[in-house]
């Protein structure tokens, strides 16, 4: 039989799950008898017990996961390429400023004789407006895509269309 | 008294393979993926967390940048470990960062007694007076220990960590992480000696914690 000092010194090893099997016998056999050991490794293990079960924490708020995620976003963004940057940062707004040169041309196509019909492009409405169509208005057509050119475009030919 | 419970195993946690298969996801940009796996961790990590720095506020910032560091390396992130483990190590690396700038601010590193939680009024009445005493007097002795050894006992206990990945998570050799672990033991139960009178509280309280 094990002594008391024996058993406490196991009491780690036992604790840890790293006691082989004769030795957590030999444990077992010598606590059932000693009230001190038994009422020591019952601490232990009640310790264990509460850190384990016992979830009295606050909890997170409730917006955690969407502030975590609208951050993760960022972050992306800020790791983003910088032509890729660019394009947020830059290509936005120009492609807004193009919606609003281009809102603004359809609300004056009033202006001429003809009005505008179903699946006639923009192009169309300018052609229409202008005696002699320059040939870059085909880039006017073009596009969203390149907004800074499709901006001059569309201020050029607006000039055109509203000249005497 | 030798039914020990060690499985800590939630049926919330993900499986392996499924962390995996979220991880490739959240690595090729898929914000869902990267969202399951913030909400699959997020409570884990923010028990741990609090119960380092006992701060509400501060603990959700480090699990936030916990979070964002994590997804920030997703490329270097190797499969032979857990994403949580890897989390841990983070977020714990932010908590002793935390901790000395307060230290820096304060001039003191007593956290046991800076923040005290008062649990829900209603779960405090489900559980006999001796047992809720019995509960407080261990999470105080816990409170007590040095920053590591506290962490080692959440790790072990709470997340079910082995010494090894104990290791892993506070950057210190195994031998350090036993040590932090086994002395964590002896401070408790010095500190719970006196505490209890006679064998029937020990089970009272182990009934109540279960």
């Amino acid at each position: 039989m094990i002594t008391c000092s024996d058993t406490r010194r196991l009491f780690d090893r036992y604790l840890d799950d790293q006691l082989s099997p004769s030795l957590q016998a030999e444990l077992h056999a010598h606590v059932v008898h000693c009230s001190d050991c038994q009422n020591e490794l019952a601490i232990l293990e009640a310790c264990g017990d509460v850190v384990r079960l016992d979830r009295r924490e606050p909890v997170l708020s409730v917006s955690f996961t969407d502030r975590v995620m609208a951050a993760r976003r960022a972050q992306v963004v800020a790791k983003a390429p910088r032509s890729r940057r660019l394009v947020y940062a830059v290509g936005m707004p120009m492609a807004a400023a193009a919606s609003v040169v281009l809102a603004f041309l359809l609300s004056i196509q009033g202006v001429t004789d003809q009005p505008l019909q179903s699946g006639d492009t923009l192009v169309a409405v300018v052609d229409t407006a202008a005696t002699a169509p320059p040939p870059e208005t085909a880039v006017a057509a073009i596009t969203v895509a390149a907004p800074v050119q499709f901006q001059q475009e569309l201020t050029k030919l607006t000039a055109k269309k509203l000249a005497p | 008294m030798f039914a020990r419970r060690r499985d800590t195993t939630e049926p919330s946690r993900l499986t392996r393979r499924a962390e995996k298969r979220l991880i490739d996801q959240a690595r090729g940009g898929c914000e869902d993926s990267a969202r399951r796996l913030v909400e699959s961790h997020q409570d884990r990590l923010f028990a741990f967390v609090w119960r380092v720095v006992r701060h509400h506020h501060e603990a959700e910032e480090i699990c936030q940048e916990a979070f964002l560091r994590a997804f920030g390396s997703l490329d270097s992130f190797s499969a032979e470990f857990r994403f949580s483990t890897w989390l841990f190590t983070i977020a714990y690396r932010l908590c002793l960062n935390q901790l000395r700038r307060r230290k820096s601010l304060t001039g003191e590193m007593d956290f046991g007694v800076l923040v005290s939680s008062e649990p829900d009024a209603s779960e405090r009445l489900a559980e006999s007076e001796e047992a809720r005493r019995l509960k407080d007097e261990i999470w105080g002795a816990v409170d007590r220990l040095s920053v590591p050894q506290r962490a080692a006992v959440l790790l072990f206990y709470r997340e079910g960590l082995s010494c090894e990945a104990i290791a892993a998570t506070l950057g210190v050799p195994v031998a350090t992480a036993k040590s932090h672990l086994h002395r964590a033991r002896a401070r408790l139960r010095d500190s719970l000696a006196g505490m209890v009178e006679d064998h029937s509280q020990i089970q009272s309280l182990r009934e109540a914690a279960s």
